[in-house]
């Protein structure tokens, strides 16, 4: 009963705040003089009117819990990872290079390979912001985004060189040998990727190993206080660096996802936004990797369901990325009642010592 | 007989918390009046209501016998209210000059007149001969120095009445005779002050009128002449309170528990320590003396093996730490009590069980194989909780809603439950209430008798006198001094303390 | 061939709207507030200019409009981190994707299409100053805005050097407690802080649109923000320190920019391009010794209930 009672009001800022994301998307679409229910009817029908829909609001949350429980992970050490685009295509580049490159293998050990090789290469692009902060105290913020600016650079330059496709239209890299794909379901109309089933495997890993690992207790500890964590011999410098390799794979494994399982191809230019998403989905969700599923189900429908809106309605997608920046305002403005409900249980704390004090 | 401040029916709710509960204090003019109680008794509640920094829930201020509001700070300073807090109120990278001004500056708004900002200081200390250079950086400053720095504020603001809170806790013995030299020139100029302390010696030395709060309630006022000490603590605890802890055994002493030589750190360009040598043996208590700043929060950085670039031998249990990490150094038999605890001590967020095994929570029977057991961690959580009289809803509220004591008697409980043979600890008793401060002496008494060594760090050197069985005077990152127990004299720990002598035997 | 003249012209102009929204970094760090939405506010401030400005025909209440603009993003990150106490980083994070999603909306809206908008009236450059002899030929070609981020410059670096106010924000952002003890209003300076710099990060989007181009193009801040942000912990939160900061790095993006257009080395562009985000990040790394952030910066201060 208790915890009913708790999910519910930690549910409830969240609510308020996807509520109002609504109400100022309203907002914007009336400025265009279209209607609202409309647009947002065009919306929910792009994301749930078929089985084609419904398949393509699935798929797309794949990527997005994966970066959703990236920036998750870090958070819960306090560092903000907004580098998340940067891993995700550094990790979709070195999956694409053993889902290309391999070849011969069966597909047992040439997927997880490839997966594996996309969850490295995103946790290597988040060493470098890692040790400038526990060396030199580098925000960030601003070395992660920084990161991404390089990555975008030098997976472009690669692709344009040593890794440019034999024969294509577009500069980009061969085909992922099919050994590599991620298979989907097929059932009817439905058209699944297999991928969120690893989406959701990875939420719950990283649940039980923030809950029950020695590990979790540590990243936790020192994102609640770096001081006492290292005067009681827990290495802030160490969690910090491992949160992030952690929170950079899990870009990656976005990335490897999208092109192992998706586009089954690398294209040069390729930055597909999820990394960006990742912060409101984590912050939205708290940092609760189950949370992160849901808050991910939710900008999947928003993303597929704006191309709809777009083509049949006419009001622009991009309203959905300022949906996104006014759920992350509402979240970082929430912090006034968190504090106040801090305060009132200060209050409540000094009162009952005093009982005590007094009943002595 | 005028009035210079008045509180009439004062009261300061926080929700149903009666901080002030219809207190009434009336304090003459050209005088200096004390305010004691144990922490949380509601002097500071008080003080920030006489400052304006909070608004009363009910009852108003007179100043001058005439009524007044105070909505902030601005308004007390307009009527020639000044005050010291505890914790200065100093911008470290500014000049002295600078931090006096500051807020009421000379010059104009588009110039800052820094010359005749050193002036104006300049003249102000030759009038109430407070010495400052107006252009050192506070960061450079000692802390006796600070404290001057803090009445020249108030006096450049023409302050008729300057609070004082806990103005003695962080000076030398010597440096707490000048300050109330100065006090008394204050009120010889006709200046009121208002002292706030909970050491009785001080109040009855200074003060002419004293005002007792307990629990938020005005118990009384006397007269200075009128009371002696026993008769104050009855007032202020409502029981005779017996601190240092109860008997003390005869101990063996057979083991060095803490041994450390030719200890030196060098921070920036100057020597945080120099050339220290101090050892602990099992069964003593051994106390750091000193100013804040001399030294102190290094050694104990370096003995708790988060410092590594120190020059000199460092050994805990007979094994040197220099390539120990933290890690290996508390469990290597190291119980570790924090100056700060919210700073060092505890993770707020983090509930009592998960704190209380902080630091052990990766061996066993806390984790296995990576994974945490938690039936092992909430047993061990209830059993401490019982045996040091934790007062806490549960095991599982979050560290920061329990009271300052009962957050002390975690760290109290996880360091020293499993009987560590040497335990540090700063301050342990910093910002606790009596009633908290013996049970912290107690313990610490329990494990010296235990035959466990305990190096103590203290800024209150009657804590010190109290406890130990040995003391070390620390002054400008060297021992100044070695005492035992039957040698404490706290004149002569005092010079040492300020660096006017050096003890003549090292031992 | 690179020309040396070529690279010290470029440098002087790329640098324009890093100085403005540094120093507007500057200012809000200094008053206890770390802005990271800077660069959400230097692409609203862009595109507010743009839009104006094709409306009104009229560059100079373009650049009004872009100091409005990001004024009125930062009152958003002023409310959230100074009133509510919320992360700072957190609000800036949303600052920045709101900015990005508005503008692109905008864009739309008034063009009906993505990518960029019409050309538009923008500022002149200042000829006035031609006929000074020997850099006067030189100094024609800049836009007043370069001017005026000089002035601006100047005037922060007084403003914390000799005046009384500066000394105040220099408390608030070191210890707000010491100044709410003396009577100085920590919320309404660390307010005017945090709005002024967002007031600079748009003046510096405006020099984007109107001064370097007559265009707003989506993203066309393109991490400016951070790379400024990087230059104000490089130049240790000092005015002068920092511009000096946003030159180095121009330096290093005008020099890419000569070998894009020579293509002398044979690299692509892309990689080229990193070139500046690279320098940084490795300055980042080797700086020595710990720079000094003001002790309060990121900490909310929340005023005790009377």
């Amino acid at each position: 009963m208790d915890k009913i009672k708790k999910t519910c009001s930690e549910l409830k800022m969240p609510l308020i705040a996807i509520a109002f994301a609504f109400v100022f998307g309203s907002l914007l679409i009336l400025s265009t003089g279209k209607n609202p229910i409309e647009a947002y009817s065009a919306l929910f029908r792009g994301a749930f009117g078929s089985p084609a829909a419904i398949s393509q609001t699935l798929n797309k949350a794949i990527p997005l819990i994966f970066t959703g429980l990236s920036v998750s992970i870090a958070y819960q050490c306090k560092s903000l990872n907004i580098g998340g685009e940067g891993q995700l295509v550094f990790g979709a580049f070195g999956a694409s290079l053993v889902g290309v490159y391999l070849k011969g293998l069966p597909m047992l050990v040439h997927l997880p390979l490839a997966i594996l090789a996309g969850f490295i290469f995103g946790g290597l692009w988040a060493v470098i912001p890692g040790l400038l902060k526990i060396k030199k105290d580098v925000n960030t913020v601003i070395s992660t985004i920084m990161m991404n600016y390089v990555a975008f650079s030098v997976v472009s330059f690669l692709i344009n060189t040593y890794f440019k496709a034999d024969k294509s239209d577009f500069v980009a890299m061969n085909w992922v040998e099919t050994t590599a794909r991620i298979p989907f379901i097929q059932n009817g109309g439905l058209r699944i990727c297999i991928g969120i089933i690893f989406a959701i495997i990875a939420a719950i890993i990283l649940r039980i190993l923030l809950q029950k690992t020695v590990l979790g207790y540590e990243i936790k500890a020192v994102g609640g206080n770096q001081n006492a964590s290292n005067s009681n011999g827990i290495s802030s410098k160490k969690n910090i660096l491992i949160s992030l390799i952690i929170s950079g794979g899990l870009a990656g494994l976005a990335g490897a996802m999208d092109i192992l399982g998706n586009s089954g191809k690398l294209y040069d230019g390729y930055n597909p936004g999820y990394g960006f998403d990742g912060i409101p989905i984590a912050l939205l969700a708290k940092g609760n990797p189950v949370g992160v599923i849901l808050t991910a189900l939710l900008f999947s429908v928003l993303r597929t369901g704006a191309v709809t809106m777009q083509t049949s309605v006419g009001v622009s997608r991009t309203i959905v990325d300022a949906m996104q920046g006014v759920i992350i305002l509402f979240i970082a403005a929430e912090y006034i009642f968190t504090i106040y409900k801090k305060a009132r249980l200060n209050r409540t704390k000094m009162i009952e010592e005093k009982k005590l004090e007094g009943a002595q | 007989m005028t009035y210079a401040i008045e509180a009439i029916n004062v009261c300061k709710y926080f929700g149903n918390l009666k901080a002030n509960d219809d207190i009434t204090i009336h304090v003459e003019k050209g005088t200096v009046h004390a305010i004691c109680g144990e922490n949380g008794a509601g002097k500071s509640t008080l003080m920030n209501v006489l400052y304006g920094l909070y608004l009363p829930t009910a009852g108003h201020i007179r100043i001058n016998e005439e009524d007044v509001s105070l909505k902030n700070p601005k308004d007390a300073i307009e009527r020639g209210i000044g005050m010291v807090h505890q914790h200065f109120m100093l911008i470290q990278n500014l000049t002295i000059a600078e931090n006096i001004v500051l807020g009421q500056e000379t010059g104009t708004k588009l110039f800052l007149d820094r010359k005749k900002a050193i002036k104006e200081v300049e003249e102000l200390c030759e009038k109430y001969n407070l010495h400052v250079d107006p252009k050192a950086r506070v960061d450079e400053i000692t802390v006796g120095m600070q404290q001057r720095v803090e009445i020249l504020k108030a006096l450049y603001r023409g302050v008729d009445l300057l609070i004082l809170d806990e103005p003695t806790a962080v000076l030398a013995p010597q440096e707490i005779e000048e300050l109330f030299e100065n006090i008394r020139l204050l009120v010889s100029k006709g200046k009121t002050v208002i002292i706030i302390t909970h050491k009785l010696n001080e109040v009855l030395e200074i003060s002419n009128r004293i005002s007792v709060l307990r629990l938020g309630k005005l118990i009384g006022t006397v007269n200075t002449n009128e009371v002696d000490e026993s008769k104050l603590t009855q007032m202020m605890v409502g029981r005779d309170v017996v601190l240092g802890g109860r008997e003390r055994k005869e101990t063996i002493k057979k083991d060095e528990v803490l041994k450390i030589e030719n200890l030196s750190l060098t921070k920036g360009h100057h020597k945080a320590l120099d050339e220290i040598n101090i050892d602990v043996k099992s069964g003593e208590i051994v106390g750091i003396a000193g100013i804040d700043g001399n030294g102190q929060s290094e050694l104990i950085e370096i003995v708790s093996g988060l410092l590594k670039h120190y020059t000199g031998e460092v050994e805990v249990n007979g094994e040197n730490i220099k390539r120990k990490n933290v890690r290996k150094v508390r469990a290597d038999g190291l119980g570790y009590i924090p100056e700060d605890r919210h700073r060092d001590g505890l993770v707020l967020d983090y509930s009592v069980a998960e704190n209380m095994i902080l630091g052990q929570h990766y061996h066993e029977p806390f984790a296995k194989n990576y994974f945490l057991k938690f039936n092992a961690i909430n047993d061990f959580a209830e059993q401490n909780i019982k045996d040091f009289d934790i007062r806490t809803m549960s095991k599982d509220s979050l560290a920061s809603t329990l009271s300052g004591g009962n957050q002390q008697k975690i760290i109290l409980a996880r360091e020293t439950c499993n009987k560590p043979k040497f335990i540090l600890a700063s301050q342990p008793t910093r910002g606790l209430d009596v009633g908290a401060i013996e049970f912290v002496h107690n313990t610490l008494v329990e494990a010296r008798n235990n035959e466990q060594g305990i190096l103590l760090v203290s800024f209150e050197l009657d804590e010190i006198l109290a406890l130990c069985d040995r003391l070390y005077v620390f002054h400008m990152g060297k021992v100044v001094g070695e005492l035992k127990k039957e040698e404490f004299d706290v004149e002569e720990i005092g010079k040492m303390m300020l660096g006017l002598r050096e003890a003549k035997a090292n031992g | 061939m690179i020309s040396i003249e070529a690279i010290i012209l470029m440098t002087i102009s790329t640098a324009v709207p890093l100085v403005f929204a540094s120093l507007g970094g500057v200012l809000s760090e200094r008053s206890g507030v770390t802005n990271i939405g800077i660069e959400g506010m230097i692409l609203f401030g862009a595109f507010c200019g743009m839009a104006v400005s094709y409306f009104t025909k009229n560059p100079v209440l373009g650049v009004i409009a872009a100091a409005v603009g990001g004024g009125l993003l930062a009152l958003i990150h002023a409310f959230i981190s100074i009133s509510c106490g919320g992360p700072q980083a957190v609000s800036a994070t949303g600052i920045t994707l709101f900015s990005v999603g508005i503008t692109s909306f905008g864009l739309r809206l008034i063009f009906n299409r993505a990518g960029n908008s019409d050309p538009v009236a923008y500022l002149p450059t200042t000829e006035i100053f031609r006929d000074i002899p020997v850099i006067g030929k030189y100094m024609a070609n800049f836009s007043p805005l370069l001017y005026l981020a000089i002035i601006v410059g100047v005037g922060i670096w007084y403003l914390f050097r000799h005046t009384p106010l500066g000394l105040r924000i220099h408390t608030v952002g070191e210890n707000p407690k010491v100044a709410e003890t003396l009577g100085i209003n920590v919320w309404r300076i660390r307010y005017w802080c945090v709005i002024v710099s967002g007031m600079l990060a748009g003046l510096g989007g405006a020099y984007l649109s109107l001064g370097q181009m007559n265009l707003f193009q989506e993203n066309m801040s393109a991490g400016r923000g951070y790379l400024a942000l990087a230059a104000v912990i490089l130049g240790r939160w000092k005015p002068l320190g920092v511009i000096a900061a946003c030159l180095f790095f121009s330096v290093f993006d005008a020099i890419q920019l000569q070998l894009q257009a020579t293509n002398m080395t044979g690299l692509s562009p892309t990689i080229l391009s990193a070139i500046p985000y690279v320098v940084c990040l490795l300055v980042l790394a080797f700086s020595f010794g710990k720079s000094k952030a003001p002790a309060a910066n990121g900490k909310p201060y929340l005023k005790k209930q009377g």
